[in-house]
Formats: structure tokens, C-alpha cells, sequence
């Protein structure tokens, strides 16, 4: 079972080419949105967590929209839906999951 | 015979005339009687007699296996993505050293058709002897694991045969997956049974414990099959109708979507999808 993660997660890896980021980082996604003729929708946000978990790997992005609200929303990284990732920001962190972001002002976590 | 679709019931023949005799001899006696004395009325229940001497029964619907299985180990759980993005949930089924059929019974040699197959290559001290010459017969190696399949026809399975998951199951077949569950040990009624907590406060004094377990003098006693605490998982459980979502059989890999019995390591019996009265 080992084997077969490995390989679809190399696979993947090969094929999308994701840059390398970490929780703190200001991310730029395109999504396929199968409801909208699969055309992507760019989201943005800040990445509170990542979990590593080889092909299940997946990450959580937070922001603020306005008139809108916070929004938290967890991605797979492997997802056929994931059309493009790119860090567009960093901001110094000392945690490796940055949840007590989701009770502070939305000003510390707009991005 | 009663034979309906492919599901038949078989009722012993001598059994059933027997039957039908002793009550129709009853039947008659009791005419005469009745001509004898008009005024006396006929007794209900004619067939008393021939109730009691009921042969025995033998039914072979829903005995037969759907088709064909194989047994698998469960490797662990992943997900998989579907080319819309959905993220399904896939149980990883190891394919081990094994599934190999040891005997072939047919109706002229056992009474019945049906496909015995051997899992789990070991060492020939694992196993008993009688086992072990057993499976030498076919020409197998030791295993530790046997199952029949009853099968309507048992044609193009010879002893000592390897048999190809590829060519039994293909990608979105529906299979029945069983096994043993994760045992639990002695649980209450709560985690057993889904039952409620009572309150932790107020004085309360049945905080987890099960309610009545029923009424006082009538009946006096208490009904069985009563869900009550005891003995929890550890026990044969059948997931049905699970779709296979891939087939390796380079990698030894069977991938099924949604959950099975057991933790990694656990031997399960993958068969199609039974669905009775349609296919068994």
C-alpha cells in the first residue's frame, strides 16, 4: 500500500510541480469549478496548516473577505481540481499550525 | 419442486408424497367416520399427523455464492480522486502469495458443486498434517487459509489453479467484502448499542448504565436477543456492495471504495456482490 501512495504522490508531484510552501505563506490557487465549465476561480488566502501526509497531503488556507466574512477552507494538495498554487506573500511565523489566527482581528490575516 | 427464476426450493420428494398419503388416508378415514354419524362435525385440523412426521427440509436457494472469490489482506485506507475531483474514500486489498484451488467438488463426487481455494502461503510445519496432505493432493503449497464456493457450475476451475483477480473482478464491480471486525471487548450498552447516557448530575444515579430491560410479573422473565452490554466486535461481519475502483495485480493491490472489517493485516473474502433472488 505503501508503494501504491508512493507512487501516485511522485506522480503527481511530477506532473504538477507545486512550489514548495509552508503555513504562513500567502497563497494563490486556481481551481477548476466543475459547476462553471471546469473554468478557473482564484482564491486566496493565508496557509494556517499543512499536513503532511504523502498523497493525502492537504493544507487549510484562511482570509478575510469583505462583506463576506472569514473564510477557512481546506484543500488536497493532489486534487484534480487544483489547477495551480503559488506563494504570493510570507509572513514570519513561530507555529506550524496557525489556528489561534481564526480569534484574532481579520486585519492579521487578510491577505 | 418449486423452481422460480434461478432461486430454486427442493423439498424431498418421498418426504412430500409420504406426506401426502398419510393425510390423505387420514382424510378418508375421517369421511367415513363422518358418514357414519352426520350430526359429528369434520375436526378441524386435519393435517396434525402429517405435521408431526414433516421430512426434513433441504433448501439451496441463497446457499450458492454469487460467483467466484478470492481472499485478500487489508493493507490500510487511502483516498482516491475521481477526474471530476471527488475524493473518495479506498481500502488498499494486498493480494498475498495464495489464492490457489485446492479442490474442486462436483455434484457426481460430493453431492454438490463448489470451488475450495487456499490463501496465505506458509511453511509446511504451520499446518497440520492431514491439512498439509490435503492440499498436497492438488499439488498446492501449504496454506493457511481454505474457503469454499458453492457455484452453479464449477467448469474451467481445475486443483492447483492460480486463479487472476483481473480476469474475476473488473473496475466497478460491486463485491462483498467479509472478515473479522476489530474486537472491542466487554462494552456497555452505550458504545454497543448507540443507546443514551442518562444524567451525570442532579443526583442522578444511571449515568451509563441501560434502562428497564422490560415488565414485572408478566412475563417474568426477560425477552431474548435484549441489547444489553457484552461482547464487542471480534466477530464475522460482511460489507456489501462495495465498488472495486482498481486492480494491480503486478503490485498485488485490489482497491475498493469505502471501509472493511479488521485493521491492517486482517484476511478478508472479497465475493461479487450477492443480491438474493437475482444472482444466487
Amino acid at each position: 500500500m505503501q508503494v501504491l501512495e508512493r507512487e501516485a504522490a511522485d506522480r503527481a508531484a511530477a506532473e504538477k510541480k507545486f512550489p514548495d510552501f509552508q503555513p504562513g505563506d500567502i497563497l494563490e490557487l486556481k481551481l477548476a469549478v466543475p459547476e462553471n465549465k471546469r473554468r478557473p476561480a482564484t482564491v486566496k488566502g493565508l496557509c494556517i496548516a499543512r499536513k503532511n501526509r504523502s498523497w493525502r497531503t492537504s493544507f487549510t488556507i484562511l482570509n478575510f473577505i469583505q462583506g463576506g466574512g472569514p473564510v477557512e477552507r481546506s484543500f488536497p494538495l493532489y486534487s484534480p481540481t487544483l489547477q495551480s498554487l503559488s506563494v504570493i506573500g510570507r509572513r514570519k511565523v513561530r507555529r506550524a499550525k496557525l489556528y489561534y489566527l481564526r480569534d484574532r482581528k481579520p486585519s492579521e490575516y487578510r491577505a | 419442486m418449486i423452481e422460480k427464476g434461478s432461486t430454486s426450493l427442493h423439498i424431498g420428494n418421498d418426504a412430500v408424497t409420504m406426506a401426502g398419503r398419510l393425510s390423505s388416508t387420514l382424510a378418508g378415514q375421517l369421511q367415513g367416520l363422518c358418514n357414519g354419524c352426520p350430526q359429528l362435525a369434520p375436526p378441524a385440523r386435519v393435517s396434525v399427523g402429517a405435521r408431526q412426521r414433516r421430512a426434513q427440509l433441504s433448501i439451496e436457494a441463497r446457499a450458492h455464492a454469487a460467483g467466484m472469490g478470492v481472499w485478500a489482506t487489508k493493507a490500510g485506507m487511502t483516498q482516491i480522486f475521481t477526474p471530476e475531483g471527488l475524493c473518495l474514500p479506498a481500502t488498499v486489498l494486498a493480494l498475498e502469495e495464495g489464492n490457489i484451488v485446492t479442490q474442486v467438488k462436483t455434484e457426481a463426487t460430493d453431492g454438490y458443486s463448489a470451488v475450495q481455494v487456499g490463501y496465505r502461503v506458509v511453511k509446511e510445519k504451520k499446518i497440520s498434517k492431514p491439512e498439509l496432505n490435503h492440499l498436497k493432493k492438488s499439488g498446492a503449497p501449504a496454506m493457511k487459509n481454505l474457503k469454499e464456493y458453492r457455484l452453479k457450475s464449477v467448469e474451467g476451475y481445475e486443483p492447483g489453479q492460480q486463479l487472476n483477480v483481473e480476469e474475476i473482478f473488473k473496475i466497478g464491480d460491486k463485491v462483498d467484502v467479509a472478515g473479522t471486525t476489530n474486537g472491542k471487548g466487554f462494552q456497555g450498552a452505550i458504545k454497543r448499542w448507540n443507546h443514551h447516557r442518562g444524567s451525570m448530575t442532579h443526583g442522578s444515579k444511571s449515568k451509563r448504565q441501560h434502562g428497564s430491560i422490560g415488565s414485572s410479573a408478566t412475563p417474568s422473565r426477560v425477552f431474548p436477543g435484549l441489547k444489553m452490554a457484552g461482547q464487542m466486535g471480534n466477530e464475522r461481519k460482511t460489507i456489501k456492495a462495495l465498488e472495486v475502483l482498481l486492480i494491480d495485480v503486478e503490485k498485488g493491490a485490489l482497491v475498493v471504495k469505502g471501509s472493511v472489517p479488521g485493521k491492517p493485516g486482517t484476511v478478508l473474502e472479497i465475493t461479487p456482490n450477492k443480491i438474493v433472488g437475482t444472482n444466487c
